[in-house]
């Protein structure tokens, strides 16, 4: 009896947290360079990202070559000469919501999450730290976080020719709906 | 004997800790296992959609409007009283039209005999690796020619036929490194009208493209046509088109600086009546430009 008490124990935590992750398989990210002459949006449908709701840990993965422009030859001009994507093909972030002891996931409603951690971006890290939105409706999560980044930060370099045509900071818009990762 | 019990079943638990305390790398190889394979298309094979003179696999993506200046000096070994040709030139004026994101429709104007000009190019395939594999991309380009130059054969009859010219292309490029792509285009010219009946209608020849990226944004390039065909032109002594040049890119201009023997920019032109020598300096300073509007 006690074995089996033993033996239970070591598998409770097993099979009540290991459900406990959240997946998104496509994750939206969006980010614009706006200047007065031009503005250059990129998207892609292809990030993907987990939350460990136990420790609040969260990770994105993003192909580079994934990001689709209006104008193609923006597609080409990003991925050879501003993020080297054949040399960095994915770009992530790594990092945990600082106050996932506050709120309770598991119930419906909106939550706002204080997300920190690294962002790896052209083989350059940089810790950034953003406020996210979190909604729980219908067994889904929908994750929307907002934050800017400076090029240089992430060594990305804006020839002087085209100085005017890439803002220097780079808006990004992350929409992400996750469900639970049943494994 | 319970708080013994209750001993136990902490230390259970707290040796059972490390089977949910998930670290971040383990949470991306679970990410990646999840994600599988994606499929990843290669871009930029090349800097445009053209070479020197000859089409590449690059497309223009739907709605992008692509403006190009082709633009050809007269011979450098002409010396200094041509200025080493800039006296004399040619030029090609070409619009071209995405309208899907692999079909492209274009309209010119080259002023070697007045020549109006049609293009009809569609990618077949794009090279990509992941869920996906295919190792070359694919294109297909068709074009056609009307010389409107006054008619010069007198004693022949002033078809319309007569003066229209057509080539084909199956070009097939492969991205080798982020550096260096490689392209073979196998080519049919067909020509309605030739000079003497001796002379072939239609000329097969090979096009082998290289491009060598020695910055992110200048490329080293060059192109060959191999003629097949015997007798393919009513000149004496055609030679094949070689042609040497730089790719540079600024933002939304393309600049291609070259020399090459072949004055001409349609393949109606440049493939037959290429008669110059690289031995004797034959070669001819040339411009591409490239400008690409949305629409």
């Amino acid at each position: 009896m006690k074995k089996m008490v033993l033996i239970f124990c070591l598998f409770l935590p097993v099979a009540v947290w290991g459900q406990q992750k959240l997946l998104s398989r496509n994750a939206h990210i969006h980010f614009i360079s706006h200047t007065d002459i031009i503005d250059i949006e990129g998207q892609t449908h292809q990030a993907g990202s987990i939350i460990n709701l136990v420790n609040g840990e969260i990770v994105f993965a993003v192909p580079m070559k994934s990001f689709k422009f209006e104008l193609a030859l923006a597609e080409d001009h990003f991925n050879e000469d501003y993020l080297e994507s054949e040399k960095y093909p994915k770009a992530s972030f790594a990092g945990s919501i600082k106050n996932i002891s506050e709120f309770n996931l598991n119930q419906e409603g909106v939550f706002e999450a204080q997300v920190e951690g690294t962002l790896n971006l052209h083989g350059q890290s940089r810790q950034i730290s953003a406020k996210a939105i979190l909604e729980k409706m219908n067994e889904k999560w929908v994750g929307q976080c907002t934050f800017s980044i400076l090029l240089a930060d992430y060594n990305i370099q804006i020839p002087n020719l085209v100085k005017d045509k890439v803002a220097p900071v780079i808006p990004i818009v992350i929409k992400a709906e996750y469900s639970l990762l049943n494994k | 004997m319970k708080v013994c019990l209750k001993i136990k079943c902490l230390v259970a638990c707290l040796f059972s800790m490390p089977l949910f305390g998930q670290d971040t790398d383990s949470l991306f190889s679970l990410l990646e296992s999840e994600m599988g394979l994606a499929t990843e298309y290669t871009t930029a094979t090349f800097k445009t959609t053209r070479l020197v003179n000859c089409h590449t696999v690059e497309r223009l993506g739907k709605g992008d409007l692509d403006f190009r200046i082709n633009h050809r000096f007269g011979r450098v070994n002409q010396g200094v009283y041509d200025f080493f040709g800039l006296d004399q030139a040619s030029n090609y004026l070409n619009l071209e039209y995405g309208a899907t994101n692999k079909m492209t429709l274009g309209i010119g104007r080259a002023n070697w005999k007045k020549t109006y000009s049609g293009l009809f190019k569609y990618l077949l395939f794009r090279q990509s690796k992941g869920d996906r594999i295919f190792p070359v991309s694919i294109a297909l380009v068709s074009s056609v020619f009307v010389q409107t130059l006054k008619w010069e054969h007198p004693g022949r009859t002033n078809y319309f036929w007569s003066r229209v010219d057509y080539s084909h292309q199956l070009l097939v490029a492969r991205k080798l490194s982020s550096w260096f792509s490689l392209q073979i285009a196998p080519t049919l010219v067909h020509r309605n009208f030739t000079e003497s009946p001796d002379v072939a209608n239609d000329i097969f020849s090979v096009a082998f493209s290289a491009r060598y990226k020695i910055t992110r944004r200048i490329a080293i390039t060059s192109e060959y046509f191999a003629v097949v065909t015997k007798k393919y032109s009513p000149l004496q002594n055609p030679t094949h088109p070689f042609s040497l040049g730089m790719d540079i890119e600024t933002g939304g201009h393309v600049f291609q600086l070259h020399f090459t023997n072949a004055s001409c920019m349609t393949e109606n032109g440049f493939i037959p009546f290429t008669t110059g020598k690289w031995s004797k300096g034959d070669v001819q300073f040339g411009f591409n430009i490239s400008r690409v509007f949305k629409r």
